[in-house]
């Protein structure tokens, strides 16, 4: 009986080296991984649609193969709520093999400004989770998550209508000319129309005007908004209900009290 | 008393010398196993808390288990302490396994390895050490038996 039991001890023996030489290289394998992430951009696409580019390269510096590498990027809000989500997958790296993608994650600014006022009047930080899976060596299943920052521009920040100054247009009418301001800090420029309606203390609607913008990126507006009022329905105290109109988003009433 | 007709059994002071070189050798072979595997897999155990305190306690024990063993080799508590450590390596392996991913921390990436796999190989190829140890154990008793109805 001795011999089979000497022949199972060195059977053993030698695969447990083996397990130990292959846990160790591939814990070297895992040590040589390299992850890096880029600065996200931010671009205009068409279609109303945000992109949020995130350069990511991967190099394989170890033994052993990489495979079944995917990246799944989710964008979130202040609040930590999801706001758009992407994925991409790449079957196998090399080892010595360097790997340079770019995932793209669309935002639709429609979706995103319609949902969060907050975003469209204030200036905020979005952030994008990263999450990366890949399997090593086709033994060890990793999972790793980052977290990156990204500045989030309000396209109208500190919107702003001053209060009007009248000034007579005929026998029956006068013009209200209502300064108009706010500063865009988004990353896009984009045109539209400021529709305002003058109400009066009662509550009246007494008067109403189209205004066409046009913004560049990162850049402040400062316009007037003529409007045509009937002498006899003037009143001290009321109220301005405005609404924005772009090829992305509407979005109103915004009721700014004047007086 | 001629070789062949002495007790194989017996516990004597030169098989007691024997023993603690055994264990003393055994002991530094899988010392040096561990310290030079350490020795590789200390950057990453840096990054990894839990892992430097899970296998020191590890290798711990399975030493003290060893040398405990090598001690008494030649009585039947050699082959207690053998197949202790071989059911201790399966349970710990096994214990492992409930928690066999383990997590850490690098600038701001939070990274987490699935183990699981791996301890699982462990824990099957740890199932051929049990089994030695209790055909040792039963060649032992045979011997033993053998010689005392020889007499």
């Amino acid at each position: 009986m001795n011999i089979p039991i000497k022949i199972i001890g060195i059977a053993t023996a030698f695969l447990w080296l083996f397990l130990i030489a292959f846990s160790v290289s591939a814990a070297l394998s895992l040590r040589d991984l390299g992850f890096s992430f880029g600065n996200p951009q931010i671009t205009l696409a068409g279609d109303n649609q945000l992109q949020l580019s995130l350069p990511l390269s991967i190099t394989n510096r170890g033994k052993y193969e990489m495979q079944y590498f995917n990246v799944t990027s989710i964008v979130r809000n202040e609040t930590g709520g999801t706001i758009a989500q992407s994925s991409s997958f790449i079957n196998t790296i090399n080892p010595g093999q360097t790997v340079n993608t770019t995932q793209t994650t669309v935002l639709n600014m429609t979706d995103l400004l319609q949902n969060d006022r907050n975003l469209l009047f204030n200036d905020s930080q979005l952030t994008l989770d990263e999450h990366v899976g890949l399997t090593l060596a086709e033994l060890f299943p990793l999972k790793a998550t980052a977290n990156v920052s990204i500045p989030w521009g309000a396209p109208f920040y500190n919107l702003t209508l001053e209060n009007p100054e009248y000034r007579p247009y005929n026998a029956t009418h006068f013009i209200a000319t209502v300064p108009i301001s706010f500063e865009n800090h988004a990353e896009f420029g984009f045109s539209g129309t400021i529709q305002t309606e003058m109400f009066n203390g009662g509550g009246t609607i007494i008067a109403q005007s189209n205004t066409n913008i046009s913004v560049s990126q990162r850049s402040p507006y400062e316009g007037f908004v003529d409007l045509y009022l009937p002498i006899s329905s003037i009143s001290s105290l009321g109220h301005f209900e405005v609404h924005i109109l772009t090829s992305f988003m509407n979005y109103g009433p915004i009721v700014i009290p004047y007086g | 008393m001629d070789d062949k007709d002495r007790d194989p059994t017996k516990f004597t002071r030169r098989r007691l010398a024997l023993n603690i070189i055994k264990a003393a050798a055994k002991g530094i072979i899988v010392y040096v196993i561990y310290y030079v595997a350490w020795s590789f897999i200390s950057p990453i155990a840096q990054m990894i808390p839990s892992l430097q305190q899970t296998i020191q306690l590890f290798v711990m024990i399975y030493l003290a288990l060893l040398i405990v063993g090598e001690l008494t080799s030649g009585t039947i508590y050699h082959y207690f302490f053998n197949t202790g450590r071989a059911l201790f390596v399966i349970g710990y392996l096994i214990m492992s396994l409930k928690t066999g991913v383990l997590g850490g921390t690098l600038e701001n990436l939070t990274f987490s390895v699935d183990l699981r796999l791996l301890l699982t190989f462990a824990v099957l190829l740890s199932m051929p050490n049990l089994a030695k140890s209790v055909l040792q154990t039963i060649s032992y008793l045979n011997q033993k038996a053998e010689y005392t109805a020889a007499l």
